[in-house]
This record gives C-alpha cells, sequence and structure tokens, in this order.
C-alpha cells in the first residue's frame, strides 16, 4: 500500500492550477478577470482547460483522452474547486467516460437529473451543446419501465424559463418547464447508475477544493488581521475555528481519494463483486465534503468577521457554490440513508 | 414566579391585537430591499401609525412621548405585534432599540427633548458609528480622532467608521471619537457624540452585502465640525455610555426576531408536511429541537425582562451575552433548515425579489452576519466567560504593546 499521490497525479494537479490561476474567478483573490461569457462560463477558461485533458481524464488514449482513471479526476477536480472554476465541468467529464466524442471539451454538455422529482433546475443552459438527462422510463415494457434510462438532448428543444435571480450569481439557472420529449437513449440504468456516482466523486472533490482554499484564507487572515493588540489567530477561539476547518478539509480529502481509489479497483477489476463498497465511500465522501465545503465557508466567514459579510470579500460565492453542490448527486441525508443499506 | 398576565396586561393585549387587526389590511406591500428611500418611508409611515395610536415607545417616558408602560408591556406589545405579521422597526432599529434608550438613560434633557419625540414619531431615522477598519472586536481602539475648534463650540471629527447600517437613509449617527491622547489609556478617551448625517466633510461609500444589498456604508469624516452641545455625557466618559448601548442593543435589539423565528419555524413545519420532507425523521427532530430553543429564548427573554423591571437603571445585564449567542446561532439553524426542506428550491431567489422581509434565500445570507455583528460569537463567549463566570483572560503575548483591558465589543 502507498495511498500518497503519485508524482504524476500532483503534476496534473499543479498544470490545472497553473490554468487556472491564469483566469481567476470573482470572489478569488486577483479576482478582476473578465466577466464570465455566455451561460456563465468564461470561454478562454475552458478552451485552456480542455487542451490540458481535463474532460477526457477516465478517456482511453485510444478514444483522445488522457487513459487516467478516477484519483487523477479527483485532483483535476479539487483544483476546480480551489479557483472556484465555474462551468458544466463535471456534467461534461461524465458525458466523456460515456460518448468519447466530448473528450476534447470541443462541447460543453450539462446533465439533469429528473429522477428525484420537482423543481427541475437546470444549469448553464445557455452554454449547452448538448444535455444529458437521467430519467424513469415511463410505459410497460418489463425490465426498463420504472427504471432510469439516459438521454441525449438538444438543448434548444428543451422548453425551460431562465431563473431570474439564482442565489449563486454565477450559475445561471434555468426552470424546466416538462420533461424533453426527444431524445436518444444513450444509457441505461446501470449508466445512470454509474453517472450519477462519478458525479457524485467529481462534486464531494470539488467540494474539497472549496474546503481547502477556505481553511488557506482563513489562516493567511487570522495571522495577519490584528485585534486588541495581537493576531486575531493567537486567541484559542479563532485558533480553533481554523483547526476545525482544516481537520474537515482533510478527513473530507481523505474520504475522496479513498472513494477515488475504491472506484478505481471496481473499474478495471473482476465483476463488479465490490461496487456496493465502492459506492458506500462515494456517499461518505460526498456527505464529508458538503460538510467541510459548506462548515468552512461559514467559518471563513466568522474569522473575517464583517470583512466575511461583504460581497467584496467574496467568500460568498463559496459558500453559494458549497450550498448548490451539497444538493446535486445526492444530498447528504440520501447519501447517509445509502451508507446505512451497506451496513 | 409566573408568566400570567396581569388584568391590566391582558387588557392592553386585546386592545392592541384589536388594533392590529384593524391597521394592518391598510399597510401597502413592503418596498423590494434595496430601495433605501421607500425602505425609509415604509418604516416611518408604520412608526407613525404607531406613534398616533400610542404604541410608540411604550416603555419609554410619558414626558417624552412615550407611554411610560412597563417592560413586561413593551414585551407584550413585541410579541402581539410579531404574531400578528406587522412590520419590524426596520430603518428605525437603531433611533428605536439602542440610540433612544441610550439617550434616555445618558443623555442632558436638551437632547432628549430634541430627539426623543422625533424618533418615537418616526420623524428621525439614526444610524450607529462605532465600528472602524482596525476597531471591530476591539471597540476601544478606535482612532476618529475628534479635537476641540478654538472657539469652544465644536469638535473638530476626522477619521473612518464603517459598517454603518442604514447610514443613507439616517438623520443622526451616534458616534464614538477619541477626545483623549492617541497613545494615551484606550478606554479613558472616548467621547459619545451625536453626529447629524448632513454635516459637510461627511462621505458614505456604500458597502454591498454577501446578499447584495447595500444596508451599510463606509464614512469617510474629514474635519467634520460637531457642536459640543451634542455631546452625551462627559468627555471621556464615552465607553461606559457605549456600554449601556451595547446592552440595549444585544438585550432587547433582536427580541421580537425570536416571535418572528417561532412563526417562521411553523411555516417551515407546513412546508414539510406539504413536500414531504416531514416524513424524515432528521428534518422533524431538527424543527422540534428549534422550536424548544426559540421557546427557551423567549423565556430567557422574559427572565431578562422581569430583572430589568425590578433593576435600579432598567439597563439590561451581561445575561444579554447568552441571549445574544445562543439566538444567533439559532437564527442560522432556522435559515439552513428552511432551505433543506426547501430543496433545490433554495437555489433560486423569489422571482420577484420584493420582499426584504422574510425572502428564505435572503435570509439565509442575512443571518450570516448575526454571528458577528453587535459583537461576534466568540467575543460573547469572552463575555460569559470572563464578565459572567469570573474566568482569567487569555494570557497576553508577552510582545503585545497595548495591553487587553476591559471588554470587547
Ligand atoms: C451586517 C453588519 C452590520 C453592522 N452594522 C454596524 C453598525 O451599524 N455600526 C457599527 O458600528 N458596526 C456595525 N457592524 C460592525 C460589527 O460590530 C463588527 O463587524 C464586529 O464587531 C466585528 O468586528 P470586525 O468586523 O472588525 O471583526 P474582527 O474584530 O476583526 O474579528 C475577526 C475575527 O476575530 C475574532 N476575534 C476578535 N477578537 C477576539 C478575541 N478577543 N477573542 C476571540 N476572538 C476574537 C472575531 O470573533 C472574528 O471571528 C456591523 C457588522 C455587520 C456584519
Amino acid at each position: 500500500m502507498d495511498f500518497r499521490p503519485t508524482q504524476d497525479q500532483l503534476a496534473l494537479a499543479g498544470a490545472v492550477r497553473d490554468v487556472l490561476g491564469k483566469h481567476p474567478a470573482p470572489g478569488t483573490p486577483g479576482q478582476d478577470g473578465p466577466e464570465p461569457g455566455v451561460g456563465g462560463v468564461a470561454g478562454a477558461l475552458w478552451r485552456d482547460l480542455a487542451e490540458l485533458g481535463i474532460f477526457g481524464v477516465r478517456v482511453p488514449e485510444a478514444d483522445g483522452g488522457l487513459g487516467l482513471g478516477h484519483p487523477e479526476s479527483v485532483h483535476v477536480f479539487e483544483e476546480l474547486g480551489r479557483s472556484l472554476a465555474t462551468g458544466p465541468f463535471t456534467a461534461t467529464a461524465l458525458a466523456a467516460t460515456l460518448l468519447p466524442e466530448y473528450a476534447a471539451g470541443r462541447h460543453r454538455v450539462g446533465l439533469g437529473d429528473l429522477t428525484g422529482g420537482a423543481p427541475q433546475l437546470l444549469e448553464h443552459l445557455d452554454a449547452l451543446d448538448a444535455l444529458l438527462v437521467i430519467e424513469i422510463v415511463d410505459g410497460e415494457t418489463p425490465g426498463v419501465a420504472g427504471h432510469s434510462q439516459v438521454l441525449r438532448v438538444e438543448p434548444i428543444e428543451l422548453r425551460a424559463d431562465a431563473v431570474p435571480h439564482p442565489v449563486d450569481p454565477r450559475v445561471p439557472l434555468h426552470r424546466l418547464r416538462q420533461k424533453p420529449l426527444r431524445g436518444e437513449i444513450v444509457g441505461d440504468a446501470g449508466t445512470a447508475d454509474a453517472l450519477l456516482r462519478e458525479g457524485a466523486l467529481l462534486t464531494a472533490a470539488y467540494q474539497v477544493g472549496i474546503a481547502a482554499v477556505l481553511t488557506e484564507r482563513a489562516v493567511a487572515y487570522a495571522k495577519q488581521r490584528t485585534q486588541f493588540g495581537r493576531a486575531i489567530g493567537s486567541f484559542q477561539a479563532v485558533k480553533h475555528l481554523c483547526a476545525d476547518m482544516f481537520a474537515r478539509a482533510e478527513l473530507a480529502r481523505a474520504a475522496v481519494h479513498s472513494a477515488a481509489v475504491q472506484l478505481a479497483d471496481e473499474a478495471v477489476g473482476s465483476d463488479g463483486a465490490d461496487l456496493p463498497a465502492a459506492a458506500a465511500a462515494v456517499s461518505a465522501a460526498k456527505l464529508l465534503a458538503d460538510d467541510a465545503a459548506v462548515a468552512n465557508a461559514r467559518a471563513a466567514i466568522q474569522v473575517h468577521g464583517g470583512m466575511g459579510c461583504t460581497w467584496e470579500m467574496g467568500l460568498h460565492f463559496y459558500l453559494k457554490r458549497a450550498w448548490a453542490l451539497s444538493l446535486a448527486y445526492g444530498r447528504a441525508a440520501e447519501h447517509a440513508d445509502l451508507i446505512s443499506e451497506s451496513l | 414566579m409566573q408568566l400570567r398576565d396581569t388584568p391590566a396586561q391582558q387588557r392592553f393585549r386585546e386592545e392592541l391585537r384589536a388594533w392590529l387587526r384593524a391597521v394592518l389590511p391598510t399597510l401597502d406591500r413592503q418596498p423590494s430591499q434595496d430601495d433605501w428611500p421607500a425602505r425609509r418611508s415604509y418604516d416611518s409611515h408604520w412608526q407613525a401609525l404607531l406613534h398616533q395610536a400610542g404604541y410608540a415607545g411604550l416603555n419609554w417616558p410619558a414626558e417624552y412621548g412615550g407611554r411610560g408602560a412597563t417592560p413586561t408591556e413593551h414585551l407584550i406589545f413585541l410579541e402581539e405585534s410579531e404574531l400578528a405579521g406587522a412590520p419590524y422597526v426596520g430603518v428605525n432599529f437603531v433611533g428605536l432599540l439602542h440610540a433612544g434608550p441610550t439617550l434616555i438613560a445618558e443623555a442632558g434633557p436638551e437632547q432628549r427633548e430634541r430627539h426623543i419625540p422625533a424618533i418615537l414619531r418616526g420623524e428621525e431615522i439614526w444610524c450607529q458609528g462605532f465600528s472602524e477598519p482596525d476597531a471591530g472586536s476591539d471597540l476601544a481602539a478606535l482612532r476618529t480622532r475628534a479635537v476641540l475648534d478654538s472657539d469652544g463650540e465644536h469638535y473638530v471629527v476626522n477619521g473612518r467608521k464603517i459598517w454603518t447600517s442604514h447610514a443613507e437613509v439616517a438623520d443622526f449617527c451616534e458616534l464614538l471619537v477619541r477626545t483623549g491622547p492617541p497613545d494615551g489609556p484606550k478606554h479613558q478617551g472616548i467621547t459619545w457624540l451625536i453626529m447629524p448625517m448632513d454635516t459637510p466633510g461627511l462621505t458614505l461609500r456604500p458597502l454591498k452585502t454577501a446578499g447584495g444589498s447595500t444596508e451599510f456604508s463606509e464614512m469617510i469624516l474629514e474635519d467634520v465640525r460637531i457642536p459640543v452641545a451634542n455631546r452625551v455625557g462627559n468627555e471621556g466618559d464615552g465607553w461606559r455610555i457605549a456600554m449601556v448601548t451595547f446592552a440595549f442593543e444585544r438585550g432587547t435589539g433582536f427580541v421580537a426576531e425570536v416571535v418572528w423565528a417561532r412563526r417562521r419555524l411553523l411555516e417551515i413545519a407546513a412546508l414539510a408536511r406539504e413536500n414531504a420532507t416531514w416524513e424524515d425523521s432528521e428534518i422533524r427532530r431538527r424543527i422540534a429541537r428549534l422550536a424548544a430553543e426559540f421557546d427557551a429564548l423567549w423565556a430567557l427573554v422574559k427572565r431578562n425582562v422581569s430583572e430589568a423591571e425590578h433593576s435600579a437603571d432598567g439597563i439590561p445585564g451581561p445575561g444579554s451575552s447568552v441571549f445574544k449567542l445562543r439566538f444567533s446561532e439559532a437564527r442560522q439553524h432556522l435559515d439552513d433548515l428552511h432551505a433543506e426542506v426547501r430543496g433545490r428550491d433554495s437555489l433560486a431567489f423569489d422571482d420577484d425579489l420584493c420582499t426584504y422581509d422574510g425572502e428564505p434565500g435572503y435570509e439565509r445570507l442575512r443571518s450570516l452576519a448575526y454571528t458577528i455583528a453587535a459583537g461576534t460569537s466568540q467575543v460573547q463567549r469572552n463575555i460569559i466567560g470572563e464578565r459572567i463566570l469570573g474566568l482569567p483572560k487569555e494570557p497576553k503575548e508577552p510582545s503585545a504593546a497595548s495591553a487587553a483591558k476591559g471588554d470587547g465589543r
């Protein structure tokens, strides 16, 4: 066993971080980057990341991908979270595992999970070239009806209304008026489950990035801000806030890496006998990472005092994103239920 | 020890209920959160109605237009108004809940005469100019300088204040300045002034909150001349007076919100039953726990009010820090729970974002400040630990030049 990240994994993360550093998102340090383009996606950032191959991390090299695995993916997505990169990154990477034509990142693909009932809010709809929809099959066909399937849908065929005031101002939302009427079936129930599972893992990795970068920001502020003639980080109350942030981020990262490895072993491996274990590990990762991101965003605001409550300081962007992501690819309660079923 | 109304209190409650039932339907819809002039006129109109009906400044002395009622009746007023869904104090927060009470406790007769009736009629809006960029929790480190002019009748004030809520619509500001030497004992050279907001030399720079509202501002003061007659209390006595202001701000400032929170909890429970999240026992228990918490907070308020009612000066004691600490945290849990029950609906604000009072997404963002504004939770815990429990202070860094004496804000 050697559970340390490999040099290659760290190098990949470093390369992604370098690209992201050139396109700072609003609210992150050095935030005067250009306003995001159509549908809330910064085109230049998307292109540069596509060039690195981040959408095809898990796609075989023969199909134009990097031919790597889940452990590499989570390194990439942690970096995206650290920089609060905005766009349908997760959905496009998921789509590429299914349809390698998306590996190059030339298209933006969204994902709508319609299995959970209303309301159906779709992200970045105006920026999308394609949309994967996971839905429950209607009708009577035995073995299929009542199960989920994956459809590929043309975004322009959707009937959806723009939401005027999304809480996360960087992620435009549309409310779907009705289920898509037409679409090409690209996957069955098993595919749908795999997509949702991997989506939960990548989202968890992104949340770890948020949790980690906010720890760094809070710690830096606690060292620099003085009150009562001393750095506020010297007060135990503040020191412990920071220490808890660090512990949450570390724990969540360990869970994410562990789930990535277990899922990777299952994928290369045999008959999927360990799938329940890997699935439970993904659930654990999502649950802990959601908690770490949301709790750390709150704590970072608290450490910054009045500053933390300002739009300018930008900590709220992380909190809003962390809130939104904790409702994507399964909420904590759903993942907790999944874990309990595996026990 | 009992909680029943006396016959007089019962009568008061019933009259008030009847009045609220009659008058609330006549009000317009609340203006949108960033329309400050509209918010000012809405809140002032409500205050004027209260005044005409004899419900303004319930526990303020009758000689200044108050009703001279007991704190208990004041509490009944807050409870019934909130239960009936009456408007909250809004931009009158500072005037009614801490500047006014501070003036009653500390100001001279002319100052009271000048301001108290106007605050009660809803004609005078106040803001609080205490915090500075480098003096937040350590408020006593404030550096805004006030120097007596050669005419002997004005202070000339220079400095920067920050986080001043409602500064844009305020007429007056409770301003804390340093009149003593900059390097003197930091708690001693502070003075409490009344600053008219139209004084030349005052510039406002609006700041946006995490919720996108321009609810507070930075105030830049350049040679602002404030009459010495506007000084409340003695020169150098401002720290003690500021402590009185805090006692009101923390002790009674958020009382009505407990009732609001309790009402909101019932709405959340109703929504949960409607959208079936109620079937999740974790949700049910979180709702129940918060109900217990808010009921206990309300009971704590009654205890604090009873104690203030029977104390010599009527000023809430340090027990208000317990209330401030627990209420602000419970309030955040409430908004989180609401979001949980709303599910993915919580990703969007109301389509026509028209109310500033109660829109759940906006309230959730607003509540982030509850554990920071009016003294952070960390500082409240220090106050409880040190002032109530008598625990020793944290050891000071040997290098610290200025010793931390007295309380944080
Ligand atoms: C929405 C909002 C409205 C406001 N309105 C007003 C207003 O109208 N007028 C006004 O004057 N002010 C106002 N304030 C300012 C408010 O009082 C200050 O933000 C607050 O006192 C904290 O000060 P600070 O922001 O400088 O944070 P800091 O004091 O820098 O605190 C940063 C962190 O350090 C911690 N800390 C500091 N000292 C200690 C200590 N000794 N022990 C342990 N932890 C410590 C704090 O808890 C916090 O986590 C408002 C603030 C907000 C957020």
